[in-house]
């Protein structure tokens, strides 16, 4: 962003912008310092491996690039439900309570209570936690999530109510109902007692590498990113994934990954080779996509030669963090890119004829356990994104009065949330608590959401 | 006060011709500081601009006082700036108190070996920025941590060092104390060594013992450099340690922990507020310069001291 920031304070804008934040877009829009490339993406854009993908969803691919009907960017496109929950079980614990995946908030109380009671975990006596949080609610690691939408509200979020207007979800009476079981866990022991001290990724550590915990909601990647240090430090531990639990009322729900972040890809104003560019980014995007060659990999990105060995692991991934759209450091078109690639891997490649089989894809299949459980979440979360999600519908620039008083609104929200849940509060605090949002700035910062919601 | 006397014998043209390679090899260190200390000042035009990147200084609206009016008039203002005061206060306290302390009791010590490695080990943690810091205190402070760990065996009752309010302020004060006394120390020690032994030894055959002699010649021979460091420090009363409370704090404990510049850097996470950061920049600037000015004319008046 500060680098952005400098580039256009000195005047020597790039000719091309990778994952310009919404903040600066939104500056560079207003100065006219942008390329309009309605008419060359016409042109010069790949119908098949471009223009296609990127008309999922009715367009909304294009919900920040296109102003007023022109193309003022590229979209910048994540894969499908990158951050969505699992419920992360250890399948030994579960054996040895003699229990099984819970299904309902009630059943989910049920397991991490008999996690915690009988004390499975690695740490000392009376360590073992029965669920993972952290210092955020909505959080892309040990989150609640999913706890919040099993009464179908999600904290931050602002979601249409009856009335088709947008409601901010934490000031919802649900929340007060999902606090006082959260209250409730707390005060019984199921979650550390400092959890809300713990950023989320902390928690891949402190909690769920350290096997104090069996039970957590956290994205498909959670196959990598803590569960190996789990088996790492009790070969014995075994992970499984399941479907979150419904609420009381047979809800179910969670927060929803939005596969158009707040981010896009800009040319200068009077940058002549934007073609050259779109002929880049459909020529990356077929050699990623195309179901003909995708599945086999590319040196040098999914796999490179250690002499004669074929090595998965062994290539320096930081080379393609940055990149154009479609390399491995850039968005692709399509946001099923990574699903499709899996079932294929997963469904299609078991019967292809042993003789058209290569060595590298033989070799994605034999990968270890944990990375197979990743593709299997991967998929599973996949599936359930377009259903269980709930959706932010507030995606734009925060409005004037967020400006002002957002920060003061955000951290009475914070403070609130986190002492009620730690005890710290009365329930009721959380009555006085949406009063003190509404007065605070809340109703009119509700009114500039709709007006902005209705009008778009 | 040499130059001063020289001067008024000899023509400057003559003082010139003599002293030049003097100011010369000052010029690089003016330069420097014109450069990089007084020319970016041109930057706080922005606390008074809605500023934008994309339009530049010259071409940004002007909002006069809009920055601080919005400041100023924040709900949470005075409990920030209250929480700011009280523990950027309290570290400066304790750390000049330790500081002297363990300068004292280091110097005392009679055994070199001990009292270079001493000195290292308390310098140690300075070196360490508090990203690192905060995961090892997140660690040890955790309610199975090694500190409440030892507050069981006592038969205490655990605390959350770091998620209670009761515990926040403690807890940020006495890891700033442990990280930054030794730098503080090795500057006491550094004045300590400048106090003639000839001034101990008299006192001790005069029958002076130990704490009488630290009373009577030690503490007054280093007195100025306690004005100068207080002084000083006086000028980071609003600076209360932004990236050790970042690291520490949750939402929890804004209440006791929330200062200035966190603040505002939660503003600056819901829309890029340059102006806003400007503003308060100045703002600590103003106040910081304030208390310089204040404390330098009060350590002339009550303790003799002036740096020209």
């Amino acid at each position: 962003m500060q680098k952005y920031n400098l580039a256009v304070a000195s005047g020597e804008l790039p000719d091309f912008m990778e994952t310009v934040p919404l903040q600066v877009y939104s500056d560079l829009l207003e100065n006219d310092l942008l390329e309009d490339i309605t008419d060359v993406y016409e042109e010069a854009a790949s119908q098949e491996w471009i223009k296609d993908p990127l008309s999922f969803g009715g367009g909304v691919a294009w919900r920040l690039a296109e102003v007023n009907g022109r193309k003022m960017g590229f979209p910048y496109i994540e894969q499908a439900a990158q951050n969505d929950k699992v419920m992360w079980l250890r399948e030994d614990w579960l054996e040895a309570v003699g229990m099984g995946a819970p299904t309902t908030v009630e059943e989910l109380h049920a397991v991490a209570s008999a996690f915690k009671n009988a004390d499975l975990g690695q740490g000392g006596d009376g360590t073992t936690l029965g669920l993972v949080a952290c210092n955020t609610l909505d959080a892309w690691y040990g989150s609640l999530d999913p706890v919040f939408g099993a009464w179908g509200v999600m904290p931050g979020s602002w979601t249409p109510d009856a009335n088709g207007d947008l409601e901010y979800n934490s000031v919802r009476p649900e929340i007060k109902e999902v606090l006082s079981v959260l209250r409730d866990w707390y005060a019984e022991g199921l979650f550390a007692q400092d959890f809300f001290t713990l950023r989320p990724g902390q928690t891949a550590f402190a909690h769920v590498g350290a096997n104090v915990v069996g039970l957590h909601f956290s994205p498909a990647f959670a196959a990598v990113f803590g569960l190996p240090d789990s088996v790492a430090n009790e070969s014995e531990a075994r992970w499984t994934f399941a479907d979150i639990p419904a609420g009381p009322t047979g809800i179910k729900k969670k927060s929803w990954s939005n596969p158009v972040p707040n981010t896009v890809y800009c040319f200068r104003k009077g940058f002549e080779h934007v073609d050259l560019v779109l002929k880049q980014i459909g020529w990356w995007a077929e050699l990623m996509q195309n179901p003909a060659n995708r599945y086999h990999g590319w040196e040098g990105t999914d796999y490179f030669w250690n002499g004669d060995e074929l090595d998965l692991n062994g290539y320096d991934s930081s080379k393609h963090f940055f990149g154009p759209p479609g390399t491995n450091g850039g968005s692709r078109t399509d946001p099923f890119f990574e699903a499709n690639s899996i079932k294929y891997r997963q469904a299609e490649w078991p019967n292809t004829p042993e003789d058209q089989r290569d060595a590298i894809m033989d070799a994605f299949l034999g990968k270890d356990p944990l990375s197979q459980l990743w593709d299997q979440a991967n998929v599973f979360a996949i599936d359930r994104w377009e259903h269980d999600g709930i959706r932010n519908h507030f995606t734009t620039l925060p409005t004037e009065t967020m400006k002002r008083a957002g920060t003061s609104l955000d951290g009475l929200e914070q403070e609130t949330l986190f002492n009620i849940i730690i005890g710290q509060e009365p329930l009721d605090r959380f009555d006085s608590f949406v009063e003190e949002w509404r007065s605070g700035g809340g109703d009119r910062i509700t009114g500039e959401v709709n007006e902005w919601y209705h009008g778009s | 006060m040499i130059a001063g006397q020289t001067k008024r014998h000899e023509p400057l043209r003559a003082y010139m011709r003599r002293s030049w390679p003097l100011y010369a090899m000052i010029l690089p260190g003016l330069l420097f500081i014109l450069l990089f200390r007084y020319l970016p000042m041109y930057g706080v035009i922005i606390a008074f601009q809605d500023f934008s990147p994309a339009r530049g200084f010259a071409a940004s609206r002007w909002v006069g006082f809009d920055n601080f009016d919005f400041l100023f008039s924040l709900p949470e203002f005075s409990r920030i700036l209250g929480n700011t005061v009280i523990i950027a206060v309290l570290k400066l306290a304790l750390d000049q108190l330790g500081a002297i302390v363990l300068a004292l009791l280091i110097n005392e010590a009679r055994n070199l070996v001990f009292r270079r490695s001493i000195q290292t080990l308390i310098y140690l943690p300075h070196f360490l920025s508090w990203i690192v810091l905060g995961g090892i205190l997140l660690d040890i402070l955790s309610p199975f941590g090694i500190v409440n760990n030892l507050v069981r065996a006592l038969g205490q009752e655990p605390q959350l060092f770091l998620g209670s309010n009761d515990w926040f302020r403690i807890t940020i004060v006495g890891s700033s104390l442990w990280k930054g006394v030794g730098f503080s120390t090795v500057v006491y020690l550094a004045a300590l060594t400048a106090i003639s032994p000839t001034l101990q030894e008299a006192a001790a055959i005069d029958g002076a013992g130990r704490f009488r002699r630290i009373w009577h010649i030690i503490l007054p021979g280093i007195r100025p450099t306690i004005v100068l460091l207080a002084a000083l420090s006086l000028g980071d009363v609003l600076q209360a340690g932004f990236e050790q409370i970042l690291t520490l704090y949750s939402p929890a404990v804004y209440r006791t922990g929330d200062i200035i510049d966190t603040y505002v850097y939660r503003v600056g996470l819901v829309s890029a507020q340059y102006s806003l950061a400007g503003a308060v920049g100045l703002f600590k600037s103003v106040i910081g310069f304030v208390l310089i000015v204040a404390s330098y004319w009060l350590a002339d008046r009550y303790a003799g001291y002036r740096i020209l």
